[in-house]
């Protein structure tokens, strides 16, 4: 405590502190943002977006010569070295266990070993690190969420960072990003999350702003227009959103440990989205669910929208969820 | 927060961090020792003329004890050379000590000497004064004797007052020396 308010009297210079900027690289975009701090808040520095052309035949994106291509353009246009990178959670694995010790480095060990009983791929080809989870502690055994991936993958990421002179500081699964971004810090409650890209839909259960739990359904905001006029084929995509809710809800309330963590009640649903009448989407997911339903303000955790205005549209700004949650990661 | 790097990008962080923290002490220390040097450039200043006035009164110093020793010297010499006179012109007319000695190898036992003065008299002669006080009468005409009987004293002057007492009498002897 002392040692932060002495920092926050005498902050390192920029240089030491290896100031880092967020990039999100999904599919057919990527993009970038620098937040920086100024009058006790955060404002943008600056961000850009560059799509490209997304390549079906290529099992992952990183090898996409187009993505090269708009990193490079990113480079000419920023100064950044250093980057806090998302990573798709298809990639990626979650589990929750409990580990017999306090101690970071022996955690670490244990979880080394325990590794192959909880993912498909070796502990020798995985890069994992793990978060201590707040709730749920006793005096002997310590909660945590391991997030898993896949050393080709990273290493692949890292190889074609490095090629356009970016180094890498941080992974970050792109769900966390996004719940970085749209849960206001010191929200603990449980919430669940509906983030709607073009193609498909993601659905977090979030807890202690962490993701506890991830899923898919291959629907986007493309199949979700017009949910307000009874189009036929929003109906079908809404009663697939409607089942996966229900499963969620399910799953997460069912899914209780024996030291009574997990399955706290989930507070409300945030929704957010892109390409869609994300006020349309809610009041469906309202109706359907009966519960809280909003859609997610991505400036939360940024500064107050009274004083400041930022650069990027309402519309658009859902889309830079990811990237606002990983610049945000520089500020924590 | 979650970090998720191989080992191999934490390495290269590793290294990247310890490289700006080395060029960041650097920077630190060039910027401490060019503030510092600003800061002294006054102090400099002043202890640069301090030293110049410290030299100027050195050297004056220097000069004035110089004139003073030169002068010391000078009385030394002249005080010397008067010495040297004195010894001289001693050397060519009476020697004092040879008188004493003539005096003292004269002087019997019962005889106790207080006050020997030699004086220099015009035209090279030479007047000795001896004050004493002798245990009896004999001892006293027997030294006066004795030095009457020594070469070199013209003449043994001892007053008949001084042989009044029997005993213990303080007498005053006067002996004229001549010129060799």
């Amino acid at each position: 405590m002392i040692l932060k308010n002495f920092f926050e009297i005498f902050p390192p210079p920029r240089f030491l502190t290896m100031a880092s900027v967020g990039l999100d690289i999904s599919d057919d975009c990527v993009r970038m943002m620098e937040l920086v701090s100024k009058n006790k808040g955060l404002i943008v520095d600056s961000y850009t977006e560059r799509k490209f052309e997304r390549s079906p035949n290529l099992s992952e994106v990183y090898e996409n010569p187009e993505l090269k291509k708009a990193l490079i353009d990113i480079k000419k246009e920023f100064k950044a070295k250093f980057v806090n990178v998302s990573v798709n959670e298809e990639h990626a694995y979650i589990f929750r266990t409990e580990v017999p010790t306090k101690d970071p480095s022996e955690i670490r060990s244990i979880l080394e070993f325990q590794l192959e009983e909880n993912v498909p791929i070796a502990s020798s080809e995985a890069v994992f690190d793990f978060r201590v989870l707040k709730s749920g502690q006793n005096i002997h055994n310590t909660h945590v969420l391991v997030t898993v991936l896949p050393k080709k993958s990273v290493e692949l990421c890292t190889s074609l960072l490095n090629s356009v002179s970016l180094i890498p500081v941080s992974f970050e699964l792109r769900a966390q990003a996004i719940v970085n971004a749209i849960i206001a810090k010191g929200d603990n409650e449980a919430h669940m999350v509906i983030n709607i890209d073009k193609q498909k839909t993601s659905f977090y259960i979030v807890h202690d702003r962490i993701v506890q739990f991830t899923s898919m359904i291959a629907f986007g905001s493309e199949s979700f227009k017009d949910i307000s006029k009874n189009n036929p084929e929003s109906t079908k995509s809404s009663d697939v959103v409607a089942d996966e809710i229900q499963r969620l809800y399910i799953y997460w309330h069912k899914h209780r440990t024996e030291n009574n963590y997990g399955g706290e009640e989930i507070q409300k649903i945030i929704v957010n989205g892109e390409g869609l009448q994300l006020n349309d989407f809610c009041e469906y997911v309202a109706l359907i669910t009966r519960s809280i339903v909003e859609p997610s303000n991505v400036w939360i955790n940024v500064g107050d929208l009274n004083s400041y205005v930022p650069p990027i549209h309402y519309e658009q700004s859902f889309s830079f969820a990811s990237v606002i949650g990983l610049a945000l990661k520089n500020n924590n | 927060m979650l970090y998720l790097l191989p080992n191999s990008q934490k390495v290269i962080l590793n290294k990247e961090y310890t490289l700006r923290f080395i060029v960041v002490v650097f920077m630190f220390m060039f910027a401490t020792f060019l503030i510092a040097t600003f800061l002294l450039i006054p102090s400099y200043r002043l202890l640069t003329t301090t030293e110049d006035v410290i030299l100027e009164s050195k050297n004056m110093i220097l000069r004035s004890s110089s004139e003073k020793s030169n002068k010391n010297i000078s009385l030394a010499i002249s005080e010397t050379k008067g010495l040297l006179t004195l010894l001289t012109s001693e050397s060519e007319n009476i020697k004092s000590t040879e008188v004493f000695e003539k005096i003292l190898s004269s002087r019997p036992t019962g005889i106790r000497i207080n006050t020997i003065s030699f004086e220099e008299q015009k035209g090279g002669s030479s007047l000795v004064l001896i004050n004493g006080i002798s245990d009896n009468r004999s001892d006293l005409i027997n030294f006066s004797q004795t030095l009457r009987k020594e070469s070199g004293f013209s003449s043994v002057d001892l007053p008949i007052s001084n042989l009044a007492k029997d005993k213990d009498i303080v007498f005053s002897i006067t002996i004229k020396v001549n010129k060799k």
